[in-house]
Formats: structure tokens, C-alpha cells, sequence
């Protein structure tokens, strides 16, 4: 049994007025238990909105979201669900608000009626996790860390509670490499470990290349495409929708293959990539010659 | 996407010498009874006309750096000048400000106008410019980042790009000599990105607007034509994008070379023909599909 599923899931903002705006337009999709899930699309194409039908944050306007195996709407249940589903936000660390990073990533276990000892074990825990030192960072002000240290709190606040379901809404915006490598490297883990079914938008496509085990491609608020890597970007290159969101390798090569050169165009890989060039360069260094 | 002229701004620029100097800047915070240094006797000079990119990890001091460009925060010791004036100096703030402008990591914390037309118009006015100037310039700065059809639209309505794009038109408006960008494209897609950068770009080519900006998307920061390298409050590196990309000290603290300029890299080492500087995706289509 899938653990969420929606099935004609339509939401309108603001109906009825002149600012009416369909966000979701009869999207049906399924996620199962344990799988990691990226989502895909341009701005404003309804990633934001579909992730906040996955807590019961928004209910359809129309169609229905099971999480599961329950729907949404019930409102009982709808008021536990965060239990289940943690969503973490785009720059969820404007969302801090406790006065040390203890309190911070404590306060969702004290809601969900933890004891101290096993609290702070799990605060070290998480915080050791997601790449920081407790020791050095759980007595501190969130304040006085930099962006990308208080995303790092802000994501393990939420981990912390170890969700069923972990959604992330571009976790890793703004963020250097080695932030968002711990970060990553996290969700994998406890992935591995909690078998949690990660949901993640991301507009940095080869990140969730080398993750995500189903693509889900929105655009306009229609899912336009669902699957594995290769189905969905079939679609995106047969539809020319390219330039939007592929990753620089495997545009280059859809570039140059339509330039005329004899290339294959399913690189994921800078190696991969390199090989491909590698010989075009060797083969008009020959024509030269 | 065309920009075209911001009205009134070619006179103002075309003075000789301008530039934004820092002299031995030092910037300190105090953290739990001790100093920290964000930024450590940092000397440089960023003429008029340049297209900046400021890389560095999480905490190198970046941001600390783009807010002392317009005396948003004043330096410890040393001096910031811009065009000459000294950001500690109260009789040039406004100048100052009105020379460089600004756009933050996150629109919504400084978008305050509930109609996207008056939030481009709200710094423009309080410069006391006619009804009709300010809306030569609202229709301009929305039409350089493309949200002319959204004018009359509520900002917290618009998608996260979209905001970010508004905040740049907000800042454009008052036609800044400098514009000074803190990760500016960080909830952008790809395409809203890169419309953009070639905005940004245009800017700078056509009236000679500098153009700095901080970014970890090191594909953006690969077409400007210098980028400096910021590590623990000091500058590591300062060069043109390809010599930072191919410097082994660039991995070495921890950073990624965009995926073209690894590519290049890794095409070098197996002793392929192939120009080193190339970086960015249109080079290295222009070098293989001449």
C-alpha cells in the first residue's frame, strides 16, 4: 500500500475572486513506503502546494490525498499527521525561534511527549548527523550561527522527530557544497536506517539524479510526468522542455547531438561526459590531420 | 529579454575613477565574549563596470562583505569607499545608498508593498521623481527582469522566483551604479536564472552597471569576469573565473568548480586540444559547434 497517494488532486487559491489561481490541476500520483521521491518543475508550477497536501497543511479543493491509507480531509486526523509527515520548508531557518539550538531541535520531541534523557539523546544524535558538534553548537543562540549552520539546526528539528515521511522543499538553496553534502548525506541515512520515505523538490536536477528513485515533473500544475529517471526525461527532451531543467552533461550532449555530432545523450556522469567529448575531439583532431 | 536604458542614469556614471575601494577592512563581531573576525584586513578594488562574483563556504564572509559595500554595517577598522565617499561618514549615506543597491537572499524580507507595481515604485518615490518618471522607471525595471504582466499582482501571490525577480526590479528602479546581489537566484529555476544572469549581464554591458554578486551556483559565478574567493574572513583567491576553477587551492578549501569547468579540467589532464578558460555551457558550445 502506497503511503501517500492522491488521486485527482486539484487546489485553487483564492476562489472566487479575481485573484483565483489553480495551483494543482488533477494530479494523481503514489508514493510507496521507504522510496526517495524528487519532484521537479519551474517556479511556480505546484511543488510548493502539492508538498503542503502531504501533511494536511492544505486540504483539495478538489480529488483527494490519502496518507497512509487514511484521507486527509478527516480533520482528526488531518491534527496529528505532522507526526508522520515533517515538511521542511524553503529556507526553513527563518522558522527558528527558540533561544538555543537544544531547545530548538527539542521542541517538536517535547510536543510529541518525550522525557528529557531520551531527548537529549536524540538532539545529540541528530545534531551529529546532519554534520554539527553538539558539544560546540547545542548551547549556542541560533543567532549567532551563520545561513547555512542554522538551515543545518532548522532540517535536524524536523529529523529529529523521525518521520514516516520527510519532505523537503529545497533543502539545499543557498547553500555550499559541504553544507549541503551533510545534508544530504543525512536524509540518506536515515533513509538507510528508518527506511523513511523522503519526498524532496529541488530545482538542482543532478542532485536528485543520483538520489531519487521516481521523478515527478510538474509544470503549469498538471503532473506532466512520473517515474524513473530515464521515463521522465524522455518526456522532458522529446517535449523540449530541456533547457529548463536538465543538468549541464546531458544537455551539452542533447546539444551537440543536435549539432550533428554521434553522441550519446543518456550521460549522467562528468566522466561519462568527458569520454563522449573526449573522442569528438580526438575525431575532428583526425579530420585535421 | 531586452533591458533597455534606465532613464536618467547614463549622465550620472560617466564620471571618471569611480569605484568601490575597501582599505584594510577589518569587520569583528563579538560571540560569546570573544571576537570573531568575519573579515580579516581585506584590501580591494572593484572599478566601475565590473561583473563581480564572490564565492566562499558558509560562513567565509560574504555577506558580512556585501553589506559593508553600501554601509549597511560599518567596518571595524579600515574604510570603505565608494566613488571616493567614506561609508562612515553620515553626510554620504544617502548618496551611498542610492549609488549601490542591494538585493537579499530572501525577497520576503524585503518586500513590503502589497502591489508589484509599488513596491518598484516606493524607493524611486521617496526621491521625490515625478508621477511620470517613476513610472518610466517601474515599466523599465519590471520589463528588465520580465514581470511586466504581473505589475498590478500581488507580491505574496507571486511564485519564489518571481519574488526574487521583484526584488531585483525593485533595486534596478533606482538605477544604482552598483548592484550588489546576495545569492539573488538561490529559489530560482534554471530558466528564471539564467534570464537573469543574462539580464544582469546586459546591464552591465550596455550602462556600464557593476554587477556583484554573491552566489553558490558556480555556473552563474563562471560569466563574470573576475570572481573572488572569500576563506575564513580572507580573500583566497582573486581572479578571472577559468584561473579560480583551475587552481588546485580552489578544491583544496573545500569548493566544486562548475560542471564545464570540471569537464574542461578532466578533458586537460587526458591531454585533449581544448581551450582551458572555457567554463561556462555557452563557451564550451561555441568551442565544440563553432
Amino acid at each position: 500500500m502506497p503511503i501517500i497517494e492522491t488521486k485527482d488532486l486539484t487546489h485553487v487559491y483564492l476562489a472566487g475572486t479575481s485573484y483565483e489561481k489553480k495551483a494543482l490541476d488533477k494530479v494523481s500520483l503514489s508514493i510507496n513506503q521507504g522510496e526517495f521521491v524528487g519532484i521537479i518543475g519551474g517556479n511556480g508550477s505546484g511543488k510548493s502546494t502539492l508538498i503542503q497536501h502531504f501533511n494536511g497543511l492544505l486540504v483539495p479543493t478538489s480529488g483527494s490525498v490519502r496518507v497512509d491509507g487514511k484521507d486527509t480531509t478527516v480533520k482528526q486526523y488531518r491534527k496529528n499527521l505532522w507526526k508522520k509527515v515533517g515538511i521542511v520548508f524553503q529556507f526553513p531557518e527563518q522558522q527558528i525561534f527558540k533561544s538555543t539550538v537544544f531547545e530548538e531541535v527539542a521542541y517538536g520531541l517535547k510536543n510529541m511527549g518525550m522525557h528529557l534523557p531520551e531527548i537529549k539523546n536524540r538532539v545529540e544524535e541528530i545534531l551529529v548527523q546532519i554534520g554539527l558538534n553538539p558539544g560546540e553548537v547545542a548551547h549556542r543562540s541560533p543567532l549567532s550561527l551563520s545561513g547555512g549552520t542554522r538551515r543545518q539546526v532548522a532540517i535536524a528539528s524536523i529529523m529529529a522527530m523521525r518521520p514516516a515521511v520527510l519532505v523537503l522543499d529545497e533543502p539545499t538553496a543557498g547553500l555550499d557544497s559541504s553544507g549541503s553534502n551533510h545534508i544530504m548525506q543525512a536524509i540518506q541515512e536515515m533513509q538507510r536506517n528508518y527506511h523513511t520515505t523522503v519526498v524532496m523538490i529541488s530545482h538542482y536536477v543532478s542532485q536528485l539524479m543520483l538520489l531519487a528513485d521516481k521523478l515527478v515533473f510538474l509544470e503549469q500544475g498538471r503532473l506532466l510526468a512520473c517515474g524513473n529517471q530515464e521515463e521522465v526525461f524522455q518526456y522532458i527532451t522529446s517535449h523540449n522542455l530541456g533547457g529548463l531543467i536538465l543538468p549541464d552533461y546531458l544537455r551539452l550532449m542533447h546539444h551537440l547531438a543536435d549539432y550533428g555530432y554521434q553522441v550519446n545523450t543518456g550521460v549522467s556522469s562528468l566522466e561519462e561526459a568527458a569520454r563522449e567529448i573526449g573522442r569528438i575531439l580526438k575525431e575532428s583532431f583526425l579530420c585535421k590531420v | 529579454m531586452k533591458c533597455s536604458p534606465c532613464p536618467g542614469y547614463i549622465n550620472e556614471v560617466n564620471r571618471v575613477n569611480e569605484k568601490i575601494e575597501l582599505l584594510n577592512v577589518t569587520k569583528t563581531y563579538q560571540h560569546a565574549g570573544s571576537l570573531v573576525y568575519a573579515l580579516n584586513n581585506i584590501n580591494l578594488t572593484i572599478p566601475q563596470g565590473q561583473f563581480v562574483g564572490i564565492v566562499g563556504m558558509n560562513g567565509s564572509g560574504k555577506t558580512t562583505l556585501a553589506r559593508l559595500l553600501n554601509g549597511l554595517i560599518l567596518p571595524s577598522s579600515g574604510k570603505v569607499l565608494v566613488n571616493g565617499m567614506d561609508t562612515t561618514d553620515p553626510r554620504y549615506h544617502k548618496d551611498i545608498r542610492r549609488l549601490v543597491g542591494m538585493v537579499f537572499q530572501n525577497p520576503d524580507n524585503q518586500i513590503i508593498n502589497p502591489i508589484v507595481e509599488e513596491e518598484v515604485a516606493f524607493g524611486v518615490q521617496n526621491l521625490h521623481f515625478s508621477a511620470a518618471e517613476v513610472s518610466r522607471r517601474v515599466t523599465w525595471a519590471l520589463q528588465a527582469v520580465g514581470l511586466s504582466d504581473l505589475r498590478h499582482h500581488a507580491p505574496h501571490l507571486l511564485s519564489g522566483g518571481q519574488k526574487q525577480r521583484l526584488a531585483v526590479a525593485a533595486a534596478l528602479a533606482m538605477c544604482p551604479a552598483y548592484l550588489v546581489l546576495d545569492e539573488p537566484t538561490s529559489m530560482l529555476d534554471q530558466s528564471g536564472r539564467s534570464e537573469l544572469i543574462l539580464c544582469l549581464e546586459e546591464l552591465r554591458r550596455e550602462h556600464g552597471i557593476t554587477i556583484i554578486m554573491i552566489s553558490h551556483v558556480m555556473e552563474e559565478v563562471a560569466r563574470a569576469d573576475r570572481l573572488i574567493v572569500l576563506y575564513q574572513g580572507n580573500i583566497h583567491l582573486d581572479g578571472s573565473p577559468w584561473e579560480v576553477f583551475s587552481s588546485p587551492e580552489f578544491e583544496h578549501i573545500g569548493m566544486t568548480p562548475p560542471p564545464i569547468a570540471r569537464l574542461t579540467n578532466v578533458l586537460i589532464e587526458q591531454e585533449h586540444q581544448i581551450d582551458k578558460r572555457i567554463v561556462t555551457f555557452e563557451q564550451m558550445v561555441e568551442f565544440l559547434c563553432p
